[in-house]
């Protein structure tokens, strides 16, 4: 156990600064297996130089910087999507009857908590243990470090996110099988009720009513546990709570004091688990929000109603 | 309608193997009433995005479920129908306390499901005898013989199987001659 732990140590105590190459090139020395980082749309990022790993996954992804739709569709039937969408996060053993060498697979995320990419060590060198996975969130952790410096990253998370959102929002998902690992990624920090928000800025008392990547990030900032968009020029809010939403200001928290001071106004569908179902609870808040501008000119936060 | 269930789906083995396992757990210690996804998510390890990805509420699960623990012959085409509910009531006869907790307070989404999936066996038996669907006086008696099957079912699980599985297939057996006649 004091080896493994030596290990874990040596893991952790690597020095960011110098790019994600060098931190896959010495952990590989401490870990002993080759490691691969790809974005979330199975581009290339990096990958440990020099050794033979006879994989498809890995020969497609450093030698066109991508893979195709083979290979996507070969990951979806061994298993691995569900496996990660499963591992809430953390790095999980990958095994497979069909090809030469057993994995382990972790999600990235950008140092903001959004996924940007998948980091795999293959079994090439050293065989598995069960403790590996400790290693491989180690090296993980250590990435998510250089990937917060890069802007690219954050906006990447970002485009990501949004991506996925308005797929969920427009039904758009054809096959749900290879899609699970990313509502998974969307759905991790997502507590029990899940509701909707449609936030509208145009009646703004403000010169940057118009600017809505501006209220996007300063809702952000001010509610980080929530998801946001933007839609249809709106602001899309994925909120939850593990209650109900009857106690809408203590959901939304310092969100409704920037509702009121900005002339925000806001409706909210009823509550779900499902987020591939998002597209009607998209439509319950914008037929909440449509309906309670008509109706009041007193309240800011309308409450989908089955009755409507 | 019922839905359309294959065994030969394509969905990942680790899941399925894995939300199998949690339902015949649940199922041991409470009713399918009160069971939750959040339950059984938590008691297969399975994210609830992967569970549906897969299903789109519990009662899809329900029924994808029992078709899968229904032993392999349960749906064999060249089975009788008294062979088919040898079958039924033999696994009913080694799972009664699961069979408890899915039909006692079951409510009626529940029994929907029950429904399709009694009627999707039943259908598998019975096309190669009949002319199936577009027999109309089969959508009736299969109709009326399933709800009446469910509810004998409900009733032995409400009473604590007072009825033995031989004599359940007695019982069943005489229905099952009118049936036959009526083709």
């Amino acid at each position: 156990m004091s080896k493994i732990r030596a290990k874990l140590e040596q893991v952790k105590s690597l020095k960011n600064g110098k790019g994600i190459q060098h931190l896959l090139n010495e952990a590989y020395k401490i870990v002993g297996n080759p490691m691969i980082l790809h974005d979330m749309d199975y581009k290339l990022i990096a990958y440990v130089e020099g050794v033979i790993v006879d994989d498809p996954l890995w020969n497609e992804l450093v030698q066109t910087g991508g893979i195709g739709k083979n290979t996507e569709g070969f990951i979806m039937q061994e298993g691995f999507i569900d496996d990660l969408a499963n591992s809430n996060g953390k790095a999980a053993f990958l095994k497979s009857e069909t090809l030469m060498y057993d994995r382990i697979s972790k999600l990235v995320d950008n140092g903001h908590g959004v996924s940007v990419g998948e980091l795999w060590t293959f079994e090439v060198n050293e065989p598995f243990e069960a403790n590996d996975t400790e290693f491989i969130d180690a090296v993980g952790e250590l990435i998510s470090k250089e990937l917060a410096k890069d802007q690219f990253y954050l906006k990447y998370g970002q485009a990501y996110q949004s991506t996925i959102m308005r797929k969920l929002i427009e039904g758009s998902i054809e096959d749900r099988r290879f899609y699970s690992v990313h509502v998974a990624n969307l759905d991790r920090d997502l507590k029990d009720n899940i509701y909707l928000a449609v936030a509208d800025t145009s009646q703004c008392n403000s010169p940057a009513h118009t600017n809505l990547e501006y209220f996007t990030d300063i809702f952000q900032r001010t509610r980080p546990a929530f998801k946001y968009m933007i839609y249809d020029n709106c602001i899309i809010i994925l909120m939850s709570t593990d209650g109900t939403i009857l106690y809408i200001k203590n959901v939304l928290g310092k969100l409704y004091g920037l509702f009121e001071q900005h002339n925000i106004y806001v409706g909210i569908s009823s509550g779900f688990e499902n987020l591939y179902e998002l597209s009607k609870y998209y439509a319950q808040a914008v037929k909440a929000l449509q309906s309670g501008l008509k109706s009041d000119g007193s309240q800011r936060i309308f409450l989908h109603n089955d009755e409507d | 309608m019922p839905i359309a269930i294959t065994k030969e789906d394509l969905r990942s083995i680790k899941t399925v193997k894995a939300l199998d396992g949690a339902m015949f757990s649940l199922l041991e210690s409470r009713s399918f009433r009160t069971i939750t996804i959040k339950d059984i998510c938590e008691e297969a390890l399975v994210s609830r995005a992967t569970f549906y990805t897969h299903f789109t509420d519990k009662y899809d699960f329900l029924k994808w479920w029992l078709v899968r623990v229904c032993p392999d012959n349960l749906v064999n085409k060249d089975d009788s129908y008294e062979v088919m509910e040898q079958k039924i009531n033999q696994f009913i006869n080694g799972n009664k306390t699961l069979i408890k907790h899915l039909f006692i307070d079951a409510d009626s989404w529940t029994l929907d499901a029950l429904f399709d999936v009694f009627y999707i066996i039943m259908r598998m038996t019975t096309d190669k005898t009949t002319d199936g669907l577009a027999n109309p006086k089969y959508i009736v008696i299969s109709n009326f013989y399933i709800g009446g099957m469910i509810h004998y079912i409900m009733w032995q699980a409400k009473n604590n199987f007072p009825q033995n599985v031989t004599a359940m297939n007695n019982y069943l057996y005489e229905v099952i001659k009118t049936f036959q006649e009526w083709n």
